[in-house]
C-alpha cells in the first residue's frame, strides 16, 4: 500500500516545477530579444507573454513552496514527469500566439514535439513563419535535449547530490562524473564545443550552397539544434531537402551521430580513450544495426526501382536512415513520398531504425543501442545455459565505458523497457488504424517516430489529423522522451492521493 | 524514526484547485487574444490573375510494389495543364521526364549556383489563394511545393522571395520533371525552361496586434513585479 503524499510532498515538487517554469520562461529572451532587433512586434509580444507567465509562476512558487527538504525519488519522478507535460503548456503560449496554429492543442503539441525532441509538427505556413518565432521552435530542441530540468536546477538550485534523481528521471542513467552539477556542466562544455564547430560548419556550408551570409547563420544555427539534439524541426517546410546541398547532409550526418552518442562516451573521447569507441556495447550495437537499416533500405530501394545509382542511394536512403536511427527526423524527400515512390521494404527499414533508436544517456529516443545489446546478450546467455551440463557457471559480460558482468536483473530490465516500447508503438499504430484512413504501415510508421521522438512522417501527422490521434501523439513523445519510468511514478502519485494510506 | 506526517487539508486543496484554476483563465485569455489578432487582405495588385488551369489528370495515389510495377488507383493520362506539388508527390512515376507545368510562390532563398538557382516553389492556399499567416485566419494545412531549377534568365524574374511578412513572387514555369534528378542527388525536381511573372512580391500587412501588447506590457510588469517580490522575501529570510 502506497503513502498518501501529504502537503509538504506537494510543497516539494512545486518549488521545483516552479524553477522548471522560471528557466523555460527565461529561455524565451533570446527569441524576443531577435524579435525586437527585427521588428516583429507581434512575436515580440507573444514571447513577452509566455516568458512572463513563466518568470511570475516560477518566482511565485519560490515564495510561496520554498522547502529544504531533501527530494525523494518519488518527488524527482513526479517533478519530472509533470515538467516534461507542463513546460510545453507554457512553450505552446507564443506559439499560438504566432497566429500559425488554428488551436491551442495544435500549439502544445509543437511545443511538446519541440522539447522531446520528435520533430513532428502541425504548425501551418511555416514558410512565412516570423524569424524569432522560428529560432524558438529549434531553442525548445535545444531545452529539451540537454534535460530542461537538470539544466535549470544546475543553474538555478544549488544543491548538485540531490537533483540526481531528476538526472534519472529524465532518461539519463548514466552519471559521467560523482557531481551531478559537474556531470551537467560537461554536458553543457561538449554542447558548446559542438555549437561552435557545427554552426561554423553549417554556416559555410550554407554559403556555399548559395544562401546569403546573414541567411545561411540563422539557417547554421537552427540547423545545428535540430541536429545535435536530435530533435527534427527546420527553418523551411522542404527540411534537408531545401538545400539541394551534399555538404550540408553530410555535416548534418556528423552532428546526428554526436548527438546519438551518450555523453558518457564523450567524455572517454574527450580523455583521448578512443579505444571505448571499438569496445563499447553501444557504439557496437548501433554499428550493427545501422549497417542492418542501411542494407535493407538500399535492398529495398534498389529492388523496388526507387533509386539506382549509389549517389541518390546515399544522399537520400543512408540519410533518411542515419536520420531516423539517431533520432533526428530530418528529410531529404515530401512525406507522401515515403508511401508513393519508396516502395515497402525501404520504409520498413526506417520504421526499424526509428524504433531500435540511438544511445542511452543522449538525446536520441527509441528503445536504445544499450538494451537491444544487453536483450541480445541475454537471450544468448538464456540460449547458452540450456545447452551447457546444470553445473556449468554461464557468466556473460559488456563493456560500457568498464567490463561489466550482465547479471540477470540488467537484462531483464532492458527486456522490460524493449516490451514497453514495443507495446506503445502497437498502441499507437492501432488508434490510427481505428480511423480507417490508414493502413498498418502508414500508421505503424507515425506511431513509432512520435514515441522514439524522431520526427518523420508519411503525412498523418498535420493540421487536419483528429484530436484523439494528437493527443495519443503527444502521449507518446511524452512517454518515449521519459522512458516510462517517471510517468508510471507519476501515475502511482495520483492512485496513493486517492487510494494511498495516511 | 518516521517524520510526522501533514496531510492535505482543504487549504491545501484550496490552493491546488486555484493554481489550476488561474491556468484555465490563462488559457481562456490567450484563445481570446488569439482570435482578436488583427487581420489583412493583401493588396489588390498582389492578386493573381491568371493561374493556369490544373491539369485534368485525375490520380488518387501510386505504390511501388514489385520491380518496376507501380500500382496506380485512378486514371492515368499523360500530364496536360498545370501540375500541383499534392498531384506530383501522390504519384511521381507518372510525371517523370514529362514537360509540366508549374505555378508557385518563390519562397525562402534564392540559391545561385553556376548558370542559374535552386528555388523552393510552393503552390498551397496560402501561395496561390489566401496570403501568408499571420495576416488572416483562414488556415489551410502545411506547405507544400516543389523543388525548381530555374536557369539565369529565369532567375531575373524574382523580385523578391517569400518569407516573413512578404508574399514571394508567383511564378509559373514549364520544364522536365525529373522524379531523380541526377544533378540533385536524387531529389524531384522541375527543371524550368520556360517562365512568366503571375504576381509581383509584395509586403504582408501585419499591424500590431494592440491587445496582445497591452496584455504583453501587463505581464512584464507582473514578471518585475514577481522578481523584486521574492528578492524581499529571500532578504528576509
Amino acid at each position: 500500500m502506497f503513502l498518501r503524499p501529504d502537503r509538504t510532498d506537494f510543497q516539494v515538487i512545486a518549488f521545483y516545477l516552479g524553477k522548471v517554469m522560471f528557466g523555460l520562461g527565461l529561455m524565451m529572451l533570446l527569441p524576443a530579444i531577435i524579435a525586437m532587433l527585427v521588428g516583429e512586434w507581434n512575436a515580440l509580444t507573444a514571447l513577452v507573454i509566455g516568458g512572463s507567465i513563466g518568470v511570475i509562476g516560477g518566482r511565485l512558487s519560490e515564495i510561496k513552496f520554498r522547502t529544504r527538504r531533501p527530494l525523494s525519488w518519488s518527488h524527482g519522478m513526479v517533478t519530472v514527469a509533470l515538467s516534461w507535460l507542463l513546460g510545453p503548456v507554457l512553450l505552446a503560449v507564443p506559439f499560438f500566439l504566432s497566429g500559425h496554429f488554428s488551436d491551442f492543442l495544435d500549439a502544445y503539441f509543437d511545443a511538446m514535439s519541440g522539447l522531446t525532441t520528435s520533430g513532428l509538427s502541425v504548425l501551418q505556413d511555416l514558410d512565412h513563419l516570423p524569424r524569432s518565432m522560428n529560432l524558438f521552435r529549434h531553442l525548445t530542441h535545444f531545452a529539451g535535449g540537454q534535460g530542461i530540468v537538470i539544466v535549470v536546477l544546475t543553474l538555478f538550485a544549488g544543491g548538485g547530490a540531490q537533483v540526481g534523481t531528476l538526472y534519472v528521471g529524465e532518461g539519463r542513467d548514466e552519471r559521467i562524473m560523482p557531481n551531478i552539477v559537474r556531470t551537467a556542466r560537461f554536458i553543457y562544455t561538449v554542447a558548446l564545443v559542438y555549437l561552435l564547430a557545427g554552426t561554423f560548419s553549417l554556416w559555410l556550408a550554407g554559403v556555399v550552397a548559395g544562401l546569403q551570409p546573414g541567411s545561411s547563420l540563422f539557417h547554421a544555427v537552427n540547423l545545428f539544434m535540430a541536429g545535435f539534439d536530435t530533435g527534427g524541426f527546420a527553418p523551411q517546410s522542404t527540411s534537408i531537402a531545401y538545400y539541394h546541398s551534399a555538404t550540408v547532409e553530410l555535416v548534418l550526418v556528423v552532428l546526428m551521430f554526436a548527438g546519438t552518442l551518450s555523453f558518457a562516451l564523450h567524455y572517454q573521447l574527450w580523455r583521448g580513450d578512443r579505444r571505448e569507441l571499438f569496445r563499447n556495447i553501444e557504439t557496437r550495437t548501433l554499428t550493427l544495426t545501422l549497417t542492418a537499416m542501411t542494407l535493407l533500405a538500399f535492398v529495398g530501394l534498389g529492388r523496388s526501382g526507387t533509386f539506382t545509382d549509389a549517389v541518390p542511394l546515399f544522399r537520400k536512403g543512408f540519410f533518411t536512415v542515419v536520420s531516423a536511427h539517431t533520432g533526428t527526423g530530418f528529410g531529404v524527400n515530401a512525406p507522401a513520398l515515403f508511401v508513393t515512390d519508396w516502395g515497402i521494404l525501404a520504409p520498413a527499414a526506417v520504421v526499424g531504425a526509428m524504433a531500435l533508436g540511438g544511445m542511452a544517456s543522449s538525446t536520441a529516443g527509441g528503445i536504445k543501442a544499450i538494451r537491444v545489446g544487453l536483450a541480445w546478450k541475454g537471450l544468448i546467455k538464456d540460449v547458452r545455459r540450456v545447452l551447457l551440463p546444470e553445473s556449468a557457471l554461464v557468466v556473460s559480460t559488456y563493456h560500457s565505458t568498464r567490463r561489466r558482468i550482465l547479471d540477470d536483473a540488467t537484462a531483464k530490465a532492458a527486456m522490460t523497457l524493449l516490451l514497453l516500447y514495443v507495446l506503445t508503438y502497437l498502441g499507437g499504430a492501432m488508434v490510427g488504424m481505428f480511423y480507417g484512413t490508414w493502413d498498418i504501415t502508414e500508421t505503424m510508421f507515425e506511431s513509432v517516430s512520435a514515441t522514439a521522438n524522431v520526427g518523420l512522417s508519411v503525412g498523418i501527422t498535420d493540421a487536419s489529423m483528429p484530436m484523439v490521434l494528437q493527443l495519443t501523439y503527444i502521449t507518446q513523445m511524452w512517454l518515449g522522451r521519459l522512458e516510462f519510468m517517471a510517468v508510471f511514478a507519476l501515475i502511482g502519485y495520483v492512485v496513493a492521493i486517492v487510494r494511498g494510506r495516511t | 524514526m518516521s517524520t510526522p506526517r501533514d496531510p492535505l487539508n482543504a487549504r491545501a486543496w484550496g490552493q491546488i484547485l486555484t493554481s489550476l484554476l488561474v491556468l484555465l483563465v490563462a488559457v481562456v485569455v490567450i484563445g481570446q487574444l488569439a482570435a482578436t489578432a488583427p487581420q489583412a487582405q493583401l493588396p489588390e495588385d498582389a492578386r493573381i490573375i491568371e493561374l493556369p488551369a490544373t491539369s485534368s489528370v485525375d490520380i488518387v495515389t501510386c505504390e511501388r510494389r514489385l520491380p518496376e510495377v507501380t500500382r496506380v488507383q485512378g486514371e492515368l493520362a499523360p500530364p496536360v495543364g498545370r501540375v500541383t506539388s499534392t498531384a506530383v508527390n501522390d504519384c511521381p512515376e507518372h510525371f517523370d521526364g514529362h514537360v509540366v507545368q508549374f505555378a508557385g510562390e518563390v519562397i525562402g532563398d534564392v540559391l545561385r549556383r553556376d548558370g542559374g538557382a535552386w528555388v523552393l516553389m510552393n503552390d498551397d492556399r496560402y501561395a496561390l489563394e489566401t496570403g501568408p499567416l499571420p495576416s488572416h485566419r483562414d488556415f489551410g494545412g502545411s506547405n507544400s511545393g516543389l523543388s525548381v531549377w530555374l536557369p539565369d534568365e529565369l532567375v531575373e524574374l524574382v523580385d523578391a522571395p517569400g518569407g516573413p511578412g512578404v508574399r514571394g513572387t508567383v511564378l509559373a514555369v514549364s520544364g522536365v520533371l525529373h522524379r531523380v534528378d541526377p544533378d540533385d542527388g536524387g531529389g524531384l525536381t522541375v527543371r524550368a525552361g520556360r517562365g512568366t511573372v503571375l504576381a509581383e512580391a509584395v509586403a504582408v500587412p501585419n499591424p500590431v496586434h494592440r491587445p496582445q501588447a497591452i496584455v504583453a506590457v501587463l505581464a512584464a510588469l507582473g514578471a518585475a513585479a514577481a522578481l523584486a517580490a521574492e528578492r524581499i522575501v529571500a532578504r528576509r529570510r
